[in-house]
């Protein structure tokens, strides 16, 4: 069952895919933390720089010292 | 049968191929990467000619793919299988 906000805001928009929730309403309902938000992942952009010779690259498993662990940055 | 050189032609095969591998996942994030073009280009071409090398010598690696069949009998039936070489 939705809630008459979402429906009239189903009006002015020619497409929605999943809810839209109004302020303080969770994703999940029933949550404990009712404001938290879904999960969002940040990635820095590789760089590449020097490179693991191939012999070394299969026995360290990458062939990027930066992403080696433990991590020179 | 001393099989040292094979193992060390099939290893630097693994080798090269996984350059190919990690230069290929970088290129799919950095696809104007000219350094890593240039790089994965020289890998490829080293990786061949390894490839054409150890055929050479042992016999095809796949069935079809790599090389044409060279001789006057179907040599995919000569090469050991994977588990039958000691490494």
């Amino acid at each position: 069952m939705r809630k008459k906000a979402d429906q009239s805001s189903d009006q002015n928009q020619a497409k929605f895919i999943g809810p839209i929730l109004n302020p303080g309403q969770s994703y999940y309902p029933g949550t404990t933390y009712p404001e938290m938000e879904l999960a969002r992942a940040y990635v820095p952009i590789q760089r590449m720089n020097q490179l693991y010779t191939p012999v070394q690259a299969l026995e360290t498993g990458t062939l990027f010292p930066e992403l080696y662990r433990p991590y020179p940055y | 049968m001393d099989t040292r050189n094979q193992v060390m032609m099939l290893r630097q095969i693994q080798q090269l191929s996984f350059v190919a591998v990690e230069l290929q996942l970088y290129l799919d994030t950095h696809p104007e990467d000219q350094q890593a073009l240039a790089l994965f280009n020289s890998n490829h071409t080293e990786l061949i000619q390894a490839v054409r090398k150890y055929e050479q010598a042992y016999g095809p690696m796949l069935s079809y793919g790599y090389s044409p069949n060279m001789q006057q009998c179907w040599s995919w039936v000569d090469s050991p299988w994977p588990w039958e070489i000691k490494y």
